[in-house]
């Protein structure tokens, strides 16, 4: 569960310290608000390398993505781009509109 | 950060050629949140297993597969609250479903003529749009700083050589501050500051003194009032009206001293004294001159002028080693400070400047001129008459220890009037006073046992 939290109002070191204590102990996460609009979130340590690891996991996706696009690439290397994409258009087209 | 949703026309053609707009989107989507629902990867898998498009070109299965897997990873998934009929469907709406679900910033479509414009705050955009609108170039600032330590912080950033002369000026000024202010007394400290008495008065032998400093601490209520007019008339005589600095003063000795190319006047008021005798050092520096300025308002703001004047009377030196008034009386004229005489009064104030050199016993010729220029002003501020001026000269003096008088005015006192436009000379050349300090003999040898 996700709370929000106004920055300004962040005032009793105490409540900071419950604050974190929770963020640490029970995961919860924070949306740090700064005169009602969202500027940051506050999450644990452990959730931050998970979002670490996930970025790293989509990085390597995008890479990987664009690398195994170059094999297909080389089999219809006769074909231009305004062709391809009429054909795709077209096959979309009779897709969603077979009638 | 954008999040888009690309339409499947965009995810199929990328995979078939690299030379169009699609390939490049996707590239330019890899800064962004691509969003996909399972509509779209369905879409992209039947539009992809279309006999069109397989009778044409060249793909395997397993190209398609590892196609919708890279789509999957680098994707967010979202599903549209629609009914399953709309989403099994293939429609237009599906995807647009997708791009509101996902709360888009855009949806790139090739179709763009079978959409809304805009629709329930999702923009949809062709491919020349999007890459127009993600051009690094004509990108609008992401992020504008609201408040102005951000506006701050963004200038500076922006400005390294800037910041760097900052920096320095910033670390020069922090400096300045320290050597200013470092150690210098509170205003607090100022008030509960009092100078401790080395001696009781009663208990002094005053011819067994040794080189020892003396000083006698009395309230202002037994300093002589004739010994405070005397001091105040010449030492600061606007000392009840300034806030520590006598500026026209400081303006003329400036003057004076830049004309005649050496020190040869100063504009020290009674409180920069005070500063100067009480709190710091004796060695003369600019620095010295700075603190004393600063630590001259704190002593205006600690304390009333009498208390200024208290302090001052009972810590200013009057020869070597003794301090303040009743000291000084007592060493000079044996007998307390409430009960100094016109003469013996003018004659404290008169050593004022220098006190190691004006010492009445080695120089009392000088003393002697020097005191009747401050009867001079006490009567030219008609704090005395002309009459009492010229009764308190140097011969109504007696040095306990020498014969009474101790010297006869010169001929030039004599002929001195009391009211003269001009008392004394403009400039009072004095020798250097810590050059004399070293050379000047103890006090225990000038006074006659």
């Amino acid at each position: 569960m996700v709370q929000e939290l106004e920055v300004k109002s962040l005032t009793d070191m105490n409540e900071l310290r419950q604050i974190l204590s929770r963020v640490r102990n029970t995961g919860a996460q924070f949306i740090l608000k700064h005169n009602g609009q969202p500027e940051a979130a506050l999450l644990s340590i452990a959730d931050l390398a998970l979002l670490q690891r996930m970025r790293t996991v989509k990085e390597r996706a995008w890479d990987d993505f664009f690398e195994n696009l170059s094999e297909v690439h080389a089999l219809n290397a006769g074909y231009t781009a305004t062709e391809v994409e009429a054909d795709v258009d077209a096959a979309i087209r009779e897709l969603r509109h077979p009638h | 950060m954008l999040t888009i949703v690309l339409d499947s026309n965009l995810l199929v053609s990328v995979l078939l050629t690299p030379e169009g707009e699609s390939t490049e989107v996707l590239r330019r989507a890899r800064a962004h949140t691509v969003c996909v629902s399972s509509y779209i990867l369905a879409e992209v898998k039947n539009t992809l297993h279309s006999p069109r498009l397989r009778k044409r070109y060249q793909y395997s299965d397993e190209a398609i597969e590892r196609h919708l897997r890279g789509i999957r990873i680098f994707s967010e998934r979202v599903e549209p609250k629609i009914s399953l009929e709309v989403c099994a469907a293939p429609n237009d709406n599906a995807v647009l479903a997708c791009a509101v679900e996902a709360h888009a910033d855009y949806l790139v479509t090739r179709n763009k003529k079978d959409f809304p414009k805009e629709y329930a705050g999702v923009k949809v955009v062709s491919p020349q749009s999007f890459l127009a609108l993600t051009n690094p170039a004509l990108m609008p600032e992401q992020s504008t700083p609201t408040t102005w330590p951000m506006r701050i912080k963004k200038w500076l950033r922006a400005h390294p050589k800037t910041s760097t002369m900052l920096g320095v000026f910033f670390t020069l000024l922090l400096s300045g501050w320290l050597i200013l202010f470092a150690g210098l007394p509170s205003v607090e400290e100022i008030k509960a500051f009092k100078p401790h008495s080395t001696v009781k008065a009663g208990r002094m032998n005053w011819n067994k003194r040794s080189t020892d400093s003396i000083r006698i601490y009395v309230p202002l209520a037994k300093i002589s009032p004739l010994l405070q007019q005397a001091v105040v008339i010449s030492e600061d005589d606007l000392f009840y009206q300034h806030n520590g600095f006598n500026i026209p003063m400081m303006k003329e000795a400036f003057r004076v001293n830049l004309e005649k190319k050496r020190y040869v006047r100063g504009a020290s008021t009674i409180t920069m004294q005070l500063a100067r005798n009480a709190f710091l050092h004796k060695r003369k520096t600019l620095v010295r001159k700075l603190r004393e300025i600063v630590l001259t308002r704190r002593i205006e703001e600690a304390l009333t002028k009498k208390q200024i004047l208290e302090m001052y009377l009972n810590i200013v030196e009057l020869g070597e080693g003794i301090y303040g008034a009743e000291a000084a009386a007592r060493f000079y004229f044996d007998k307390p400070a409430s009960q100094l005489t016109l003469a013996e009064a003018s004659l404290l104030a008169a050593m004022l400047p220098n006190p190691i050199y004006f010492n009445p016993y080695k120089r009392m010729k000088t003393c002697g001129r020097m005191q009747k220029r401050v009867l001079d002003l006490m009567a030219l501020s008609r704090v005395i008459t002309a009459e009492q001026a010229q009764a308190a000269g140097p011969s109504a003096i007696w040095l306990p220890g020498t014969s009474a008088p101790v010297v006869e005015p010169t001929p030039r006192d004599s002929t001195s009037s009391s009211t003269s436009s001009e008392p004394f000379p403009e400039e009072l050349d004095f020798p250097d006073r810590e050059a004399e300090i070293t050379s000047s003999t103890p006090d225990s040898v000038l006074k006659p046992k």
